[in-house]
């Protein structure tokens, strides 16, 4: 079975400024992506908890499967905000089955 | 004198507060008791349904008048002013950097709901009539505080790309779900009256002490969660959070005299200076102002400053229109 290689960016941020790195990608033109909502964690700044009223600290999960350029400049737009939006970026290599849809 | 420690007392008795302190202390204890998050934002959309509808049906039995056009104007002038207070005792009294402390300008200039609801039901415990329009003031008083609190901050940003589309940003600000959702039921109420009132009293009406206690058990489970696991509080970001509704609550109850409202709506007044916005304007602000460290603002008015409130705040701020009014 034919696969094809592409990258996958993958941002943990909080859900508030989702909104505005989707709004990244789709500047950017990555062909799109899914959010994932998430239950808890800890971080350098406290613990925090899906339950707790405000969505202000709760993270969601951004995955989006892109070329190679594409994913290079997605990494270098988001990494600027990086330090501002206090999120995780990391990318990894994956197989797709569907390579004319990245 | 007594009179007033009794009065503190039925509100420290009352089953809205209990709740909160058992939510409280369950979580304190550590316990497990939670409630899903969406149905405490469901929750919290039906108290904003239910009080502005019946502050619209009480505002269409009185009428406008020039009482309530001044302190409607006052409302706003307060949200527009408390934040710079808030930002110099902010960096003096709490000594937090300035971007952190337009964060929390922003959250004390605000108001917030559930106080102002514990308020209405405790005056009403007490047979103390307020103008209904005190609820329009309210919805008036939610946002301009967040404008404040982004211009105290627009020196401190370094933004290579400039502010992230301001029009977009005061667009979501000033279109935010409980703004809408407060504004809109309260013109519904203004529009059908009594007559509509009587038509959804019976979910708005009779449940609202009862979910206002369920809501108030998360509120206790929430702020202590949050104590617990901050790594932020100082001793002076805790005075900070007791002193600063005390300052707020004092301009709103000398505005509220000055205005000539009733007994009532003067200690109102004062409950909306005192209170922190901890739903809407943290989320505003994460996304306007992500440089803010959301472990400040979310804990100070979340778990400090609505705890007091709730607890000593508001008897207190009835004792002092009462004294000022002379009522």
């Amino acid at each position: 079975m034919q696969t094809h290689t592409r990258r996958k960016i993958e941002i943990i941020v909080d859900a508030p400024l989702a909104s505005r790195l989707t709004a990244l990608i789709d500047q950017i033109g990555a062909t799109g992506y899914t959010v994932f909502q998430s239950i808890g964690g800890r971080g350098t700044d406290g613990a925090w908890r899906e339950d707790q009223l405000t969505s202000t600290q709760q993270k969601v999960l951004i995955k989006v499967i892109a070329s190679e350029q594409t994913a290079d400049i997605l990494l270098e737009r988001l990494s600027g905000e990086l330090e501002r939006y206090s999120c995780i970026i990391y990318t990894s290599t994956v197989e797709v089955v569907r390579g004319g849809k990245f | 004198m007594i009179d007033t420690i009794s009065v503190a007392a039925s509100n420290l008795l009352s089953p809205m507060v209990l709740f909160f302190a058992l939510g409280f202390a369950a979580a304190l204890a550590r316990s497990d008791l939670s409630i899903p998050e969406p149905i405490a934002k469901a929750i919290s959309l039906y108290l904003m349904l239910a009080i502005g509808f019946k502050g619209g049906a009480g505002f269409a039995g009185s009428g406008i008048s020039a009482t309530l056009l001044a302190t409607a104007a006052a409302g706003i002038a307060l949200s527009f002013l408390l934040p710079f207070l808030t930002y110099a005792l902010a960096r003096g009294v709490a000594r937090i950097g300035p971007i952190d402390a337009a964060a929390v300008a922003a959250h004390y200039g605000s108001i917030s709901i559930v106080t102002f609801v514990s308020a209405c039901e405790f005056l009403h415990m007490l047979d103390i009539p307020f103008e209904g329009y005190m609820v329009a003031v309210m919805a008036l008083m939610e946002t301009p505080a967040i404008v404040s609190g982004l211009w105290l901050a627009r020196r401190h940003l370094r933004r290579p790309d400039g502010a992230p589309g301001g029009g977009q940003v005061l667009h979501e600000v000033f279109l935010n779900g409980s703004v809408v959702l407060l504004t809109g039921s309260f013109v519904i109420g203004a529009i059908t009256g009594d007559k509509g009132m009587s038509t959804i009293a019976p979910f708005i009406d009779a449940p609202f002490k009862g979910v206002l206690c369920f809501f108030l058990l998360d509120m206790g489970l929430i702020a202590a969660n949050k104590l617990h696991g901050t790594r932020t509080l100082s001793p002076r970001l805790v005075l900070f959070g007791l002193l600063m509704p005390l300052l707020g609550g004092a301009i709103g109850i000398g505005l509220g005299a000055g205005l000539g409202l009733s007994l009532g709506g003067t200690a109102l007044f004062g409950v909306l200076g005192a209170s922190a916005s901890y739903i809407a304007v943290p989320a505003a602000i994460r996304l306007a102002l992500p440089e803010a460290n959301p472990a400040i603002y979310v804990t100070l008015s979340l778990a400090i400053t609505f705890p007091f409130n709730l607890t000593l705040g508001i008897p207190l701020y009835l004792a002092t229109a009462r004294w000022l009014t002379g009522a």
